[in-house]
């Protein structure tokens, strides 16, 4: 709510500031505005990247399909342990919160996705889920553009957020970093400071860059720190980093930020030898977190805006290796998970009896789930963000 | 060891003096690139304190005012030749110092704390730089490994090669301790391959993606198999090997790794690669094809001795040019290190584990990179949590070392001097670069607090305000 005084503080500020300050001071400036009431219902997307390589196999089994066991003589996850989906597949037997929401009908489980002449090396197939381009090396993210096109005008310091200390390649875009916040309580200014607070433009780039993510830290940290204190949370969280950083997209959404999308990546799911109890580790993690989460919000009230959308580089060989662990593979299942997804599978079982060396062959191109999501949920042109069309599903 | 360096030393000055007597023969191909030609201080480019200090932070982790001032001294020459040849006599006691704090490493911090201790006090900075670069490279992280012995054995083969032979440090690493584990090379079985090290050794380590099929990744990690290690270290298991024939990059034979390795290096990929990698470290992304070319054709000629190409990029005109000098970022090890240097603190094992610690907190713990693809560095470095860990560390670093920076003024006699000659001084000392005019200008609050005396409540904000200047992020 803007109350007068306010107005006239930042309309005082602004005039002064559009006669001589670069165009990222502006935006900053602007950014201290508060949402109008109405803003608040906007959808907000968080993205789970499950790093390594999930063993899609695995986490949606095949359990009617005697190739899967034939493949997997020691890591093939039985029936009678799985947790029923439908007739054919289930989750495996530590993903009793997704199971809930499934249930619940929050759940879209989006199998084989992938893309053409996949590609096994962990970072270029990261690379290629990040940028969205698969035929050539891009520089910027699916989500980076989506932030230049459409959350950058926002002029909102926070308006997409990574929370851990890696920035990944998805959020890097031709405009402004998009922040990461590690650990919330660190993410202050101990002592003013020239440097942080003043900024202006000069003729080198790089430079200009820190500048600019120096002012938006300044101001997103004072934003942040306001937020902490507002919200507590009356659902209990399970350990674990994942679950850590989920709560704080909770009360970061509570705290009426304006963040559209939150990033966070979990893992690793690299289980090239004895895989079994660290695969089911991680995703035991996942499934408790994210139900957490839904639980979270929708006691806020906030399930029917959030869309969670999880995703891995690649899926894993189908035959299980000499190690009691997995290869590289290749296409693998993705959820999407909240309040307004239409539940279900979608792209069918996998067709272990039509092999590409070895790997499952994708049925859904990954960046029609992208499009699904920048057009049906976020109500944004994917063009803009993917370059081209593509085929969008119905799990929105 | 000199008496190699004299021997590399000639052989590079011979190629330069061969092709530049003979560009007719040489050709197009191998066009001498204008960028490599040596640095000739002139006055557009001087040799002064801030080239000095460019040096001295690319090709180390920078240094404090008294060293600057000595580079300044010797000469371009001459500096880059105490890089590369460091004194002997010098190293020998600093490694019979540090080889009594080894001793008492056992613990993760302790190995981050006994490297960062190494940047800062070593006699061979080049070398430590070359040692974090190769741990970049052949990224192992110590989070999968677990045994901080077998990081620190990798770590002395990173440093030992540090300007040495690039196929031999290839070879040792394929048998490093470490890398099996890290890579599963000890799963990787005859009749059952475990692809992981093969694909790493080509896609990061020599030739990029692009260069090898997905066949070649197949039949080179079979030649791996039986590559194994065990508590005494690496061991070759005959049982586990297959000794059948393979066909890689077009050529077919009972290959092991030693041969897939010595193919590799045959391809015209792999002298680029690494070539441009170089380049990349000391000066400035994305070198055009020819500086590439000339840099691929010197190690080449050197049979993959690195120490030749490293000279040439330290000696050439595009490492001192203004592009080369605002390219980088520091990343936060050289932040911290850099840091710490230049307001020439005291450094105990304490202090050590203290910057360790705030590199990590920036985004680069040492001996854990995030991936096998290392650390992406440049602007990757910078997002608005890092910087603000940035600012907040050194706060805290004048707060605790406020009394040091006070002993730093009085040798460079600031209290003798007007105040903005004074500001001006000290800024070039810590900033190392020229200041610009509103930043002099917002600074002069801060010097005119200063009495005769120098509190040290003041002298530290100054200190602070100068360490929080964006400028002070570039490398």
């Amino acid at each position: 709510m803007t109350n007068r005084r306010d107005f006239l503080k930042n309309g005082i500020f602004l005039a002064t500031a559009a006669s001589f300050l670069p165009n990222f001071l502006i935006r900053t400036a602007l950014a201290e505005q508060k949402l109008p009431a109405g803003e608040r219902r906007f959808p907000i997307l968080v993205v789970l990247q499950m790093t390594g390589g999930n063993d899609g196999l695995n986490t949606v089994i095949p359990y009617r399909d005697d190739r899967y066991y034939q493949v997997r003589p020691t890591l093939g996850i039985q029936r009678s342990a799985a947790l029923s989906l439908t007739d054919d597949l289930g989750l495996h037997p530590s993903m009793s919160g997704m199971k809930d929401l499934f249930q619940a009908g929050n759940l879209a489980v989006l199998q084989n996705v992938g893309y053409p002449n996949p590609n096994r090396s962990h970072f270029r197939s990261m690379e290629i889920w990040h940028t969205a381009a698969p035929e050539k090396i891009e520089r910027t993210g699916w989500i980076g553009r989506y932030y230049d096109r459409y959350l950058q005008s926002l002029k909102n310091p926070l308006a997409a957020v990574n929370i851990g200390q890696e920035s990944p390649l998805s959020l890097v875009g031709n405009g402004s970093a998009i922040p990461s916040i590690n650990n919330p309580s660190q993410y202050r200014l101990v002592e003013g400071n020239a440097g942080m607070m003043e900024a202006s433009a000069t003729s080198q780039s790089t430079l200009d860059f820190i500048q600019e993510t120096a002012v938006n830290a300044y101001h997103s940290s004072l934003d942040l720190q306001k937020a902490l204190k507002s919200y507590q949370s009356g659902v209990t969280y399970p350990q674990g980093a994942l679950a850590a950083g989920l709560k704080l997209v909770a009360q970061m959404i509570a705290s009426d930020l304006g963040t559209r999308i939150y990033y966070l990546s979990f893992g690793s799911f690299d289980t090239h030898r004895n895989q079994d109890n660290q695969h089911a580790n991680l995703l035991r993690g996942m499934s408790e977190a994210l139900g957490a989460f839904a639980q979270d919000m929708k006691q806020m009230g906030m399930w029917d805006n959030t869309l969670v959308m999880t995703f891995s580089e690649f899926g894993r060989r189908v035959a299980e290796n000499g190690s009691r662990g997995t290869d590289h593979g290749t296409a693998a299942p993705m959820f999407v998970a909240g309040g307004k997804v239409r539940p279900g599978i979608y792209g069918g079982i996998p067709d272990l009896g039509n092999l590409d060396s070895g790997d499952l062959k994708f049925q859904i191109d990954f960046r029609s789930v992208y499009a699904t999501i920048v057009r049906n949920w976020l109500q944004s042109d994917p063009r803009q963000v993917l370059g081209q069309d593509f085929p969008t599903l119905r799990f929105i | 060891m000199r008496r190699n360096y004299l021997f590399f030393l000639l052989i590079s000055q011979f190629l330069t003096v061969s092709l530049l007597a003979a560009p007719a023969e040489t050709g197009r191909r191998s066009a001498l690139a204008e960028s490599l030609k040596p640095y000739k201080p002139s006055a557009g480019e001087p040799w002064n304190y801030e080239r000095a200090a460019h040096l001295l932070r690319r090709a180390g982790f920078g240094g404090d005012y008294a060293q600057v001032q000595q580079f300044v001294r010797l000469g371009p020459e001459k500096a880059v030749d105490r890089l590369v040849a460091p004194d002997a006599e010098a190293l020998a006691s600093f490694e019979q110092q540090v080889a009594d704090l080894k001793a008492d490493l056992g613990e993760r911090e302790d190995i981050k704390a006994w490297w960062i201790y190494r940047m800062y006090y070593s006699p061979a900075p080049l070398q430590e730089k070359l040692a974090l670069f190769w741990h970049n490279h052949f990224a192992t992280s110590m989070r999968k490994v677990r045994a901080p012995e077998l990081m620190i054995q990798q770590n002395e083969l990173f440093r030992k090669f540090a300007l040495g032979n690039f196929q031999r440090l290839v070879l040792e690493v394929s048998k490093d301790p470490a890398m099996i584990q890290w890579l599963d090379n000890s799963d990787n079985l005859k009749g059952k391959p475990n692809e992981n090290y093969a694909r790493e050794l080509m896609e990061l380590f020599t030739i990029g993606i692009g260069h090898y099929t997905e066949q070649d990744i197949k039949e080179a990690a079979r030649a791996f198999t039986g590559w194994q290690m065990d508590f005494t270290g690496f061991y070759f298991n005959p049982q586990q090997h297959d000794f059948d024939q393979k066909t890689f990059m077009g050529q077919t034979g009972p290959f092991n790794g030693g041969d897939i390795i010595r193919i590799i290096m045959q391809q015209p990929s792999a002298p680029e690669f690494i070539s441009r990698k170089l380049f990349q470290l000391f000066a400035y992304d994305n070198p055009d094809q020819a500086t590439v070319k000339e840099l691929a054709s010197i190690l080449v000629a050197n049979r993959y001795e690195v120490r030749p190409v490293v000279e040439k990029i330290l000696r050439s005109r595009a490492f001192f040019s203004e592009k080369s000098m605002q390219a980088q970022i520091k990343s936060p090890v050289e932040f911290v290190v850099g840091t710490a240097k230049a307001l020439d603190l005291e450094l105990d094992a304490r202090g050590a584990k203290m910057l360790a610690r705030a590199a990590a907190q920036m985004g680069q713990s040492l001996f854990e990179p995030p991936s096998v693809k290392g650390w992406d560095g440049g602007r990757a470095w910078i997002n608005t949590a890092t910087l603000l860990n940035r600012q907040n560390f050194t706060q805290q670093l004048t707060q605790n070392r406020a009394r040091q920076l006070v002993e730093l003024g009085k040798r460079l006699n600031i209290s003798g001097k007007e105040r903005d000659q004074a500001l001006d001084l000290y800024a070039q000392a810590i900033l190392q670069r020229p200041l610009a005019d509103k930043d002099r200008a917002s600074l002069m609050p801060y010097m005119e607090k200063i009495d005769a005396n120098l509190d040290p409540g003041a002298w530290r904000e100054l200190t602070y305000q100068i360490l929080s200047l964006p400028q002070y992020q570039l490398n």
